[in-house]
Parts: C-alpha cells; sequence; structure tokens
C-alpha cells in the first residue's frame, strides 16, 4: 500500500510541474491594500483591447480601468483595492481579443504600511477641494460687503485707554479669578487680528452664560487635549486610536474655540513629553490635529456671519430663513475642516494595521454639534444681557498677513513633501497654493476697465465652484496614461491655478472697490 | 498662550533636532522630515507588461496516414411515393335493368296527406313523393301612385319677390301678363345717413322685367315696415313700429313709356304720396324715410 502511496504522489507532483514551472516564470509583487495599483501595457496593448483583472483568493475579480494611450502607445490600467479587501494570494489576469486568458504576475496582498494621500488620488482630491473652498473663503472675504462683522462683547477686554483700578484683592480671591485673568491676558496679548476677533466672538457665548465657565473653559481644553494624547500612546499610535476621543475635544472646541486651542497645545505638549514628535512629520500632525479642532470652530464662525449677506433680507414674519442657511451652511462648512484635518493625519502617518476610518458619520456628528452651536449663539447673543457690552466689532481690512502666508506656504510645501518626497515639486506645488494668501494682502491701483461692480460676490458659490473644479481635474488625470505618482503630481499643480485666478479676480475686485486711487476718486483728497 | 505656543514649537524642533542627530545606526536612520519608515521597502511595484506582435503562421503540418476501414452504416430511410400506374382495361357488360311503375294519386296514402305519386320498382319496393301543403295569406300590398292634377282655378292673387335697396324682381300675377317686373329702390348719403331717394317700376330692357300697360290705372302700393326701437329719424313723421304706406295710380294704357325705367316714383312726381297706416296718418316724404329705420322687409300691392 505504501508503494502505491508513492506512486500516487510521484504522478500528482509530475502532473503538477509544468504549472509551477510556468509560475515560475512570472513575476511576483507585493502590493498593499487601501490605495490605487497599476499595471503599464505597453507594445500596441490598445489595439487588442486588452483587459486586466485581479482574481484569486476566492473573491469577486476586480477589473482594472483603462487610461486613453501614450503616444508610444502604452496604456495603464488602475484599480484602486479597498482598505477591507482580503489580504492574501492573487493573480493579475489579461484578456485580449485574439489571445487567451493569461496569468502575467502574482500579487502577494498585504496590509497598508506607508500610507500617504498620494496613493488614492480621490482621497487627495477631497483634501485639496477643501483647502480650496476654505481658500476661496478668504479670497472673498475681503470684499467691501463681508469687511464688516459687528459684535457686542461682554468680554471687557482692558485697553490702553482704560483707567488703572488700583484694587488689592486677597490671595484667595484672586486666585479664584486666575483663570479668567490668564485667559483674557492671553487674548490681549494677540495682536489685533481676524485670528483674535474670532477667539473673542467664540467665546462669547461662554461668556454670557457664566465668567466661571469661559476662565475654566480652556482648562478643560487643555485637559482634554492631553488625555486625547495619553490614549493615543495607549492605543499604540494615532492610526489606531478611535475617531471618539478626537470628537469628544472637537465638541468642546465648538462650543469654546478658545478651549480648543487650549486642547491642541495640550495634545501637543503631551506627545512631545512623551517622545513622539521625533520628526517634522510629527510636527505636522501635531498641526493637523489643531486644525481638526480649532479650524471647525472658527470657519463656521467666520461663514455664519457673511453667508446670509449673499441673500434676500429676513422675511418680516419674525422668522429668519436666511440666518437658518447662514448657520447651516456653517456648520458643513465646520464639518469639512474637521474631516481636512483627520484626512491630513491620514495623509502622512504609517500605519502597521489597520487604518483608523474617517467616515461621513463623523463628519456629521461635528456639523450637528456646530448647528446647535449656530442655534445657541443665537439664542443667547440676542438675549438681553445685564452685563456691560464693549463695542467689539471687527473690520477685516487685511485677512492675512505675510507671516500667515510664509506660515501656508511652510505647511503646504511640508505636506506636500513628504506626499511626494519631491523637495522641488513641493516647493512649486507650496507656491502655487499659498499664492492666494500673498495676493491678500496686495492691492492694486483702480482699473476702470474692469467694471467689477456689475458682479455680486458669493462667497459660498465662489468658494463651491472653485474647489468643483478640482473634482474635474481628478476626473481628467484619471483618464491619462499616466503613473500614480505623475498622476499625483499634475494634481497638485493643476488644481491650484483656480484658486490662484480667484485671489486675483478678489484682489482686483477688492482693489476697484477701495477708494485708494486719488486720479479716480478725487473726493478723498479734497478739503 | 502664545508664548506656550512658542515653547512647543522651539522645544519640539530641539527634539526633532536631537532625534535626527541621534540615529546614527544606518539600520534605523532617521530622516529629519519623514522619521523612520516602518514598512519594508520595495513594495507596490508597478507591474510592466509589454504586449509582443503576432507571429508568423507556422509551415503546413504533413498530411497522415489513412484510417482503418469503416463498419457498415445503419439503414437508410424510406424513399419517396412511385408514379401512378397505367390506366386498366374496360370491364364487362353489366346485368339488365328493370323499370319502375309511377302512380299518381290523391288523398291520404303511404305518407302523404294532400296526393302525390307512387313509385314502384322491380324489386316490388314501393316509394312516395307527395303534393305541398297550401301557403298563408301574403303582406299587404304598397300604397298606391298620386292621381291626375285638377283643373285650374280661377282669379289669382299677388306674388313674391326680393327686393334689395337698389333693385329687385318681384313677381306679380293678375294684371301682369308675364307675372314678373323689376322694382328699384335708389337712395341718397345726407352727409349723416342714407335717405331713399325714389322708387323705379319697371326695366324694358331686361326680358320680362317690364311692367305691362294691362296694369293700366291700377294702384301701385309700397309698403315699409319702421323698427320698434333706435330710429335715426326723430322728427315724428313717423314713429317706431309705424307701417309707411306709398301709392301711385298707374296712368292709362296709352303711351306708357318704353325706356327704363318705366315709371320714377319721388317726391316731385305727381300723384305718389308716403303716409303712416294708423290714425290718424302722417305724410311722409320719401327723402324723409331713413334706410336704417325700417325693418329690411318691403310690401308691395297692385290693386
Amino acid at each position: 500500500m505504501s508503494r502505491l502511496k508513492v506512486i500516487a504522489l510521484a504522478l500528482i507532483a509530475l502532473v503538477l510541474s509544468p504549472v509551477a514551472a510556468s509560475a515560475f516564470d512570472i513575476p511576483l509583487l507585493t502590493w498593499e491594500r487601501g490605495r490605487e495599483q497599476q499595471v503599464v501595457l505597453g507594445g500596441g496593448a490598445y489595439a487588442q483591447k486588452w483587459i486586466v483583472t485581479l482574481e484569486g483568493n476566492g473573491v469577486e475579480p476586480k477589473t482594472f480601468s483603462a487610461s486613453a494611450k501614450n503616444d508610444a502607445g502604452y496604456v495603464v490600467y488602475s484599480l484602486v483595492i479597498p482598505d477591507d479587501f482580503p489580504t492574501g494570494a492573487y493573480s493579475i489576469v489579461t484578456n485580449g481579443e485574439g489571445s487567451p486568458r493569461t496569468v502575467v504576475a502574482g500579487i502577494n496582498l498585504i496590509e497598508a504600511q506607508v500610507r500617504t494621500v498620494t496613493s488614492n488620488l480621490f482621497d487627495l482630491t477631497l483634501i485639496i477641494a477643501i483647502f480650496i473652498f476654505l481658500t476661496g473663503i478668504v479670497s472673498t472675504i475681503r470684499a467691501r460687503k463681508y469687511t464688516f462683522i459687528p459684535l457686542q462683547s461682554t468680554q471687557i477686554l482692558p485697553r490702553l485707554t482704560d483707567p488703572i483700578l488700583d484694587e488689592e484683592p486677597n490671595f484667595w480671591d484672586r486666585l479664584e479669578a486666575a483663570p479668567y485673568r490668564i485667559r483674557v491676558q492671553s487674548l490681549i496679548a494677540l495682536r489685533p487680528s481676524l485670528l483674535r476677533f474670532l477667539l473673542i466672538r467664540e467665546g462669547e457665548v461662554a461668556h454670557r452664560i457664566s465668567k466661571k465657565l469661559y476662565g475654566i473653559s480652556p482648562l478643560v481644553g487643555l485637559i482634554a487635549g492631553a488625555i486625547a494624547a495619553i490614549e493615543v500612546g495607549r492605543n499604540g499610535g494615532l492610526a489606531a486610536t478611535p475617531m471618539t476621543i478626537f470628537i469628544i475635544v472637537a465638541a468642546i472646541a465648538i462650543g469654546d474655540a478658545f478651549a480648543g486651542v487650549a486642547a491642541t497645545l495640550g495634545f501637543w505638549a503631551i506627545q512631545l513629553a512623551t517622545g513622539n514628535i521625533t520628526s517634522f512629520r510629527d510636527f505636522l500632525i501635531a498641526i493637523a490635529v489643531g486644525i481638526a479642532w480649532v479650524g471647525p470652530s472658527l470657519f463656521a464662525a467666520l461663514l455664519r456671519e457673511t453667508i446670509n449677506r449673499d441673500f434676500e433680507p429676513k422675511s418680516g414674519r419674525g422668522s429668519d430663513p436666511i440666518k437658518f442657511l447662514g448657520v447651516l451652511g456653517s456648520s458643513l462648512v465646520g464639518g469639512a475642516v474637521f474631516y481636512l484635518g483627520h484626512a491630513l493625519i491620514n495623509s502622512v502617518i504609517y500605519t502597521e494595521s489597520q487604518l483608523r476610518s474617517l467616515t461621513l458619520i463623523h463628519v456629521l456628528v461635528i456639523a450637528a454639534m456646530l448647528l446647535i452651536r449656530g442655534f445657541a449663539d443665537g439664542v443667547v447673543l440676542e438675549r438681553d444681557s445685564e452685563l456691560p457690552t464693549r463695542d467689539e466689532s471687527f473690520i477685516i481690512a487685511r485677512v492675512s498677513s505675510p507671516i500667515t502666508a510664509l506660515l501656508v506656504f511652510a505647511a503646504i510645501f511640508a505636506f506636500v513633501y513628504i506626499w511626494t518626497s519631491a523637495a522641488g515639486s513641493a516647493f512649486f506645488v507650496a507656491i502655487l497654493f499659498s499664492l492666494p494668501y500673498l495676493l491678500i494682502f496686495i492691492r492694486f491701483n483702480r482699473i476702470s476697465r474692469l467694471n467689477t461692480s456689475r458682479i455680486r460676490r458669493n462667497i459660498v458659490l465662489e468658494s463651491a465652484l472653485i474647489s468643483g473644479i478640482a473634482f474635474i481635474i481628478f476626473k481628467q488625470i484619471s483618464m491619462k496614461p499616466l503613473l500614480l505618482d505623475q498622476r499625483a503630481n499634475l494634481l497638485l499643480i493643476l488644481t491650484a491655478v483656480a484658486p490662484a485666478i480667484h485671489a486675483l479676480y478678489s484682489a482686483i475686485y477688492s482693489s476697484n472697490e477701495d477708494k485708494f486711487s486719488f486720479d479716480e476718486n478725487s473726493e478723498t483728497i479734497r478739503p | 498662550m502664545k508664548k506656550f505656543a512658542v515653547i512647543l514649537i522651539v522645544l519640539s524642533l530641539t527634539r526633532i533636532g536631537v532625534a535626527y542627530a541621534d540615529s546614527t545606526n544606518s539600520a534605523d536612520s532617521q530622516n529629519y522630515f519623514f522619521g523612520t519608515k516602518s514598512a519594508a521597502e520595495n513594495l507596490n511595484q508597478v507591474l510592466a507588461l509589454l504586449v509582443g506582435p503576432k507571429g508568423d503562421p507556422g509551415p503546413a503540418g504533413v498530411a497522415g496516414k489513412d484510417g482503418l476501414i469503416g463498419m457498415d452504416g445503419k439503414d437508410g430511410v424510406d424513399g419517396l411515393p412511385g408514379a401512378p400506374g397505367a390506366v386498366g382495361a374496360t370491364g364487362p357488360a353489366g346485368p339488365a335493368g328493370s323499370s319502375v311503375l309511377a302512380v299518381a294519386f290523391t288523398g291520404a296514402q303511404g305518407t302523404c296527406t294532400t296526393g302525390g305519386v307512387k313509385f314502384t320498382d322491380g324489386a316490388g319496393t314501393v316509394t312516395y313523393t307527395c303534393n305541398g301543403l297550401n301557403g298563408s295569406a301574403g303582406a299587404t300590398g304598397a300604397t298606391g301612385a298620386t292621381g291626375a292634377t285638377g283643373p285650374a282655378g280661377t282669379g289669382g292673387g299677388g306674388g313674391g319677390g326680393t327686393i334689395g335697396y337698389g333693385q329687385g324682381e318681384v313677381s306679380v300675377t293678375g294684371c301682369e301678363a308675364d307675372n314678373k317686373m323689376i322694382v328699384n329702390f335708389t337712395r341718397v348719403f345726407t352727409g349723416t345717413d342714407f335717405v331713399f331717394n325714389s322708387f323705379s317700376i319697371g326695366n324694358p330692357t331686361i326680358t320680362d322685367g317690364d311692367i305691362k300697360n294691362t296694369c293700366a290705372q291700377r294702384t301701385i302700393s309700397i309698403y315699409l315696415k319702421i323698427r320698434s326701437s333706435g330710429l335715426v329719424n326723430t322728427s315724428g313723421n313717423y314713429i317706431a313700429n309705424d307701417i309707411v304706406k306709398c301709392s301711385y295710380t298707374l296712368p292709362v294704357a296709352a303711351g306708357w313709356p318704353t325706356s327704363n325705367p318705366q315709371f320714377t316714383l319721388n317726391s316731385s312726381t305727381s300723384g305718389f304720396a308716403c303716409a303712416t297706416v294708423r290714425s290718424p296718418s302722417t305724410a311722409v316724404a320719401v327723402s324723409e324715410l331713413y334706410t336704417a329705420d325700417y325693418t329690411d322687409r318691403i310690401g308691395f300691392e297692385i290693386g
């Protein structure tokens, strides 16, 4: 019997040996899931209308989408392999007209390990589109109709003109008032700017509810940020940390933007103290966490005050649908900023296990909280307050400063460099994307040939339009016979053009609105 | 807060610099920007394939050897039907036939009730052919033709006709032999409206359009019905719903005019006058009759 077994095994080996020999001839590749993978076919491949599929491992075959052919006749086949696609062994199979079905390569599909956003063009497009939308807001808001933002603040921030009261409270009173005093001192330390105004504006609700809440809120934010950093350490990195902790801190920041700033600093400090900041990449992660926490609140506050200026005035029956529209729109934009922050984090972290999921539900939760915050704003700020108020209304003379533009440039350069590992390309892209921020503080002489006054500005529509162009470019580039890194570079460069043109238009529009040209506006120099 | 942020930036950059400087081992060398990549190198290779051109057709193969002789095949299917055969020879003469006896009868016999014919063949077999029964009564006949025309009546009345503002032809019986004459009404514009101007009787230039002198010394009467409301003439000579009658007695038969018209009746015609038919009547001149005031109906009488 044992002899028969030996003979049977020998026969099986004989039968399988050609297959093994054939498999030995094909290449074996290692691919990560959760990114776009590509196969290039050349040598007249387009003539035979090849179909390339990923097959095996007991799953439904996935078909690669073909690009157009390039001048040399090469066609690039692309396939985005989902994050949850089963790992294991697969085959690349080709079928062409007049050619037999052929296995051309073996694939060992593994977990994502090195993840940059350029490995998935759609994710990159989303990040770019949201950034362009925010850039559009910054460019448009310099138009005259948006410049004045009224605020009657109960936060009496000391001014140079205020009389000096020589108080001598006791130690305990001073200790009790310390959080409030520290917060006020922190705000005073900031130069008058849009950021300072928004921090004051977003702290007004907390201040009107309770002065103690106003004082303690940053402390709560600081502790929450620190706890979030500890949670990240306990979970073995950002990639494995659930989104819940980030959403909880974001909720605190939505209630009070200054608490969000404190949370960012707390998170950063703990990350630094625990030795988790060892490269510039980690530094950028801290910035991205700050964007996700503080950004939603600040941008929502800005838009809440401006969206309603683009539509009809409120109805006469007491209700104000346009104000509701402003709150709703600003909440959605705030949710998008939260997504941007976390997408930036995901775009630079290294993962050794399943990447944390950033879903639409998370974004909608943030948007819902911003919606509640918007309504609370309306209720609390319009209620008669017994507290004395001071006019803290803000006129946006200059949305950005050279330092802001430089910081934006540096941040873009750093992120793009990490994505592409190409310093030259990153520098060029950073220049293009920071151009709107440089144009913001440039003012032209009046160009009378361009009658810009006929065109009405609309902050949301203009921003949506230029960010929508990013998706059109993405669609067009996806059809090009280019490798993934080439497509990413092209996408980064081309999408930067629309916001730059829009910023130029905004600069011309704003310059024509301003009365800085004495030739055109002689009344400004009349006695 | 601002100072705290600045301190954090300084400390972070210092920490990054220290980490970069500290990694002297080439195996885990620290990159200032990227840090230490934990992932293995050489992942996500792009698979590049070149499709070769189609090869030339191979040479023709060697012809094979003849095969073995095959086994017998199965039986075939049935053939088609054959053509019709030739006409056969004439057969022998048949036996002699026998005659049939027919006897007519009346009354009931056999299966008949009203008479018939009884047949008896050579074998003695009897058969009957019966007479039919009487039919039922027919339907009522069609209505007969119209009877002949009766004899002509005596005397005659006036005829009908059509008359517009301008000219028309009326049928006249009695004194007029051909029962027809031309009557013409003329009107004139006063500057504000139309009024009647004259009435013309007879036109010899048209066949049967003249008035025959057999009507001599007869009186021609023309009747006009006035509207019930909205009169143009408000002078009071005629009022709403009035009937205006214009009369003229034809002259003696000698020397009747033969030109067109034979008689023109207007305000200057002697013996011609118009008046309302009511009591007391009111005289109305022809030129006072507005065409808009009458009902478009004109009565004509020769009496």
